[in-house]
């Protein structure tokens, strides 16, 4: 008993005292505090833009023109609409109406039917609400009849019908006209851009490109450096079986690494938090996903950082190795964004980090489906201009764009998001423990000339 | 001939068991080969305890053979035991010995204390133990004063002397080091021998190696003289010395006036043969060489001429090599 607690405690000892080593050894090279500083420099940099964007306003679009005058008699069409005259003819208008009705401000009538949609787990649904009367209160000689103001034909007058599709993997939409047609622009944009950035870049910031360049410059050299210094000696002739060294040595990238990066995704969090739209002063729901990136992060620097450190310890063929992985991966992480239900993303490893990214956010924002078919329910309407005379196409909302992206809706062999996440840090700690295992077999046998 | 040198290929004893009889370094027909070229050639050795000096020009398979014995690299034939275990095998055999290598690569950035607690943590020790460990073989390689410094700002000597408190720590049983002398100043060179010579007096197993003759004789008697790969001579420095002593030596003077003393030396028995180099230099020829030292001073008093030097110039390593190669170095 007394024996046994003796030899933990010297494997103890060796741990701290060989990380301990590695750490202070990170410490006094220059290449550490330039990697260290690059990654903090960039993603600065990033921040920047996407404060930019956030505190950037987008121009309001009245996307049913209903601010606009059509006939100049001063009463905007909305105000128009609502009292029944006709917005065509200018003799015909509330003014001359009984109750002397001044002419309202035509910001009044821009964005003034905003998405509503009260989305329920049923597959086909039945959603939206005509605010501004558009469907409900037409144009007189417009659309009367109750088949008129069911332009989508499912039967429901002036709602937007919502159906889950399996297949594409996400809400196909038919919209009565006139309903939720002028939504808010510049709300929807930074509610979009703001999911978009932090999915987006937990997954390609954090877990693609530091998660991959971290290890390539700090845990390669872990092995490589000490034979190639000729110092190796000094490790290996110690009573430590040289597995041990493998994870101690990693250990010690990972003491630097993982607060490295916990520090990093806290300060995106933090700035992004702020900056966030939101009644909040602080947005604290994003929490989540930042808590996914930190924990996908570290398992890559995991994974990568033992795949180095044994790549390095492999004299030249390990060096093309390492670069064959890391375009494999950039490849396998654009094919993953594009499409993650591919098969060929599994065999990669940021496959499995970026599904944890997209596992926690389909938890916390599990209403971007929606936010996406609200963005793309405007496409495809014809609208025209009347300062300019032309026919404009408006397309998806602003930001629809970016978020279609980003999200990703990952569910691992039918898995909730939850069960997901669980599954891919597990293959990510499977993929490890292989790695460290075949690297120890390798080092194993290897002279220290 | 040499008494050793029938052991040169010779069966050593048991090999299998790790008993606590088992010689502390065993070699059995080693043989060590890096592609085409051959470091060590079917070299057979047990030494257990004091110290041994391996001999040996630059490439002749040293610094080959304490990697091997190290665990470092691997014998492309035969057997390495260090107390019996095969340090492939174990990594035990490492707590109980002490390598000090050839290379001068060092963590440039540690101080001297650090490096040596760090790598006697690396022996399990606890941060105290390790401090207070380092501290006491730091101070008997004499290098207390700089301990604080940073190996960077070492000298050679101060490297070595640090490089060999670090194979100390563990309070080892078998110390091996590999050119401990090289690049040295004088002071450390004795320190160094000091050290040595003390860690051979309590009874531990020291194997240093060097290509200078001189070098060894001040440390040890008890030899391994190793040329290209393979294995020449093992045993008593004295024994090969004596045995070289029947041969020809040559005792080179520097003086004045060389053809003067010459005529004084003409009629002494042991000399054979004189030779005039240079106007400055006389060569003596003589198969006693120890005779020969003992009558020069009054030889060189009778004949008046100032000596300014005494030399043995076939006093070293390359002569040893060329005698009992039979000249074919």
């Amino acid at each position: 008993m007394a024996a046994k607690d003796s030899r933990f405690a010297g494997i103890d000892r060796k741990v701290s005292a060989l990380a301990e080593f590695t750490i202070r050894q990170y410490r006094t090279k220059l290449s550490t505090w330039v990697v260290l500083g690059v990654g903090l420099m960039a993603t600065l940099m990033v921040l920047l833009f996407h404060i930019d964007a956030q505190t950037s306003a987008i121009d309001a679009i009245d996307n049913d023109f209903d601010s606009y005058d059509f006939d100049g008699d001063g009463y905007p069409n909305g105000q128009e609409l609502k009292y029944q005259t006709n917005p065509r003819d200018d003799l015909d208008h509330p003014g001359l109406l009984p109750g002397n009705i001044q002419p309202d401000d035509p910001s009044k009538y821009v964005n003034e039917d905003d998405f509503d949609w009260q989305v329920d787990s049923s597959v086909v649904q039945h959603v939206g609400l005509d605010d501004d009367g558009d469907c409900l209160q037409p144009e007189a000689g417009g659309m009367v009849t109750d088949s008129q103001k069911d332009s989508n034909d499912d039967g429901q007058v002036c709602t937007i019908r919502l159906v889950w599709s399996d297949i594409e993997n996400r809400y196909v939409i038919s919209k009565d006209n006139g309903v939720d047609e002028d939504p808010d622009e510049n709300e929807y944009y930074h509610e979009a851009i703001h999911r978009s950035f932090v999915i987006g870049f937990g997954k390609v910031g954090f877990v693609l490109l530091i998660g991959i360049f971290l290890p390539l410059f700090l845990a390669s050299g872990l092995i490589r450096q000490e034979i190639e210094n000729d110092t190796m000696h000094y490790l290996v002739g110690k009573p430590i079986h040289r597995v041990e060294i493998l994870i101690y040595r990693l250990l010690g990238f990972l003491a630097i690494g993982l607060p490295y990066i916990a520090i990093m995704v806290l300060i995106t969090a933090i700035v992004v938090g702020l900056t966030a739209p939101g009644d909040s002063f602080f947005r604290m729901k994003d929490l989540g996903i930042w808590l996914g990136v930190i924990l996908a992060a570290w398992l890559m620097l995991l994974v990568y950082g033992a795949l180095f450190m044994v790549f390095g310890m492999i004299h030249r063929l390990g060096m093309i190795a390492g670069i064959v992985l890391g375009v494999w991966e950039f490849v396998i992480a654009m094919i993953t964004l594009a499409d993650p239900s591919l098969m060929i993303a599994r065999l990669s490893v940021v496959f499995w980090g970026m599904t944890i990214v997209d596992a926690c956010a389909m938890m916390v924002y599990p209403d971007t489906p929606v936010l996406l078919a609200q963005g793309r329910s405007m496409s495809g309407r014809t609208e025209w201009s009347l300062e300019t005379g032309l026919l404009s196409t408006p397309g998806r909302l602003p930001g629809t764009g970016a978020l279609n992206s980003f999200w990703n809706e990952v569910t691992l062999a039918g898995l909730s998001p939850f069960m997901t996440l669980i599954l891919a840090s597990f293959v990510l700690l499977l993929l490890a423990a292989i790695v460290i295992f075949v690297g120890q077999a390798i080092f194993k046998g290897k002279e220290i000339s | 001939m040499i008494p050793d040198m029938s052991q040169r290929g010779g069966q050593p004893q048991s090999v299998d068991t790790a008993s606590a009889d088992a010689p502390t370094i065993l070699l059995d027909h080693i043989s060590k080969w890096y592609g085409s070229i051959v470091g060590l050639n079917d070299v057979s050795i047990a030494i257990s305890g004091g110290v041994t000096g391996i001999l040996g020009m630059n490439g002749a398979g040293k610094s080959t053979l304490f990697k091997l014995l190290t665990g470092k690299l691997k014998p492309s034939q035969g057997t390495v035991r260090l107390f019996g275990i095969d340090p492939w095998q174990s990594t035990s055999p490492f707590g109980r010995i002490g390598y000090v290598s050839e290379s001068e690569k060092m963590y440039d950035w540690m101080t001297g204390l650090e490096f040596v607690s760090t790598m006697a943590r690396l022996h399990g020790m606890t941060r105290e133990e390790a401090v207070k460990e380092s501290e006491r073989v730091i101070e008997f390689v004499g290098m207390s004063d700089a301990m604080n410094k940073r190996i960077g700002k070492y000298s050679k000597g101060m490297r070595q002397r640090i490089k060999i408190a670090h194979a100390l720590v563990n309070d080892p049983e078998l110390i091996v080091l590999d050119e401990p002398l090289q690049g040295c100043d004088p002071l450390a060179r004795t320190t160094i021998m000091n050290v040595i010579r003390e860690l051979g007096a309590q009874g531990r197993t020291v194997l240093v190696s060097s290509h200078i003759l001189q070098e060894i004789e001040r440390i040890t008697e008890q030899i391994v003289i190793l040329h290209r790969g393979r294995l020449l001579a093992l045993g008593n420095l004295h024994a090969i010395r004596s045995m070289l002593d029947e041969h020809p030596h040559s005792i080179r003077l520097t003086c004045e006036d060389p053809r003067e003393i010459s005529s004084h030396l003409v009629s002494e028995e042991q000399v054979f043969g004189l030779q005039f180099e240079s106007s400055e230099n006389l060569t003596i020829k003589t198969r006693d060489l120890g005779k020969m030292h003992a009558k020069l001073p009054s030889l060189i008093k009778k004949s008046g001429v100032r000596v300014t030097g005494i030399e043995n110039p076939d006093d070293n390593l390359e002569s040893i090599l060329q005698y009992l190669t039979g000249g074919e170095s």
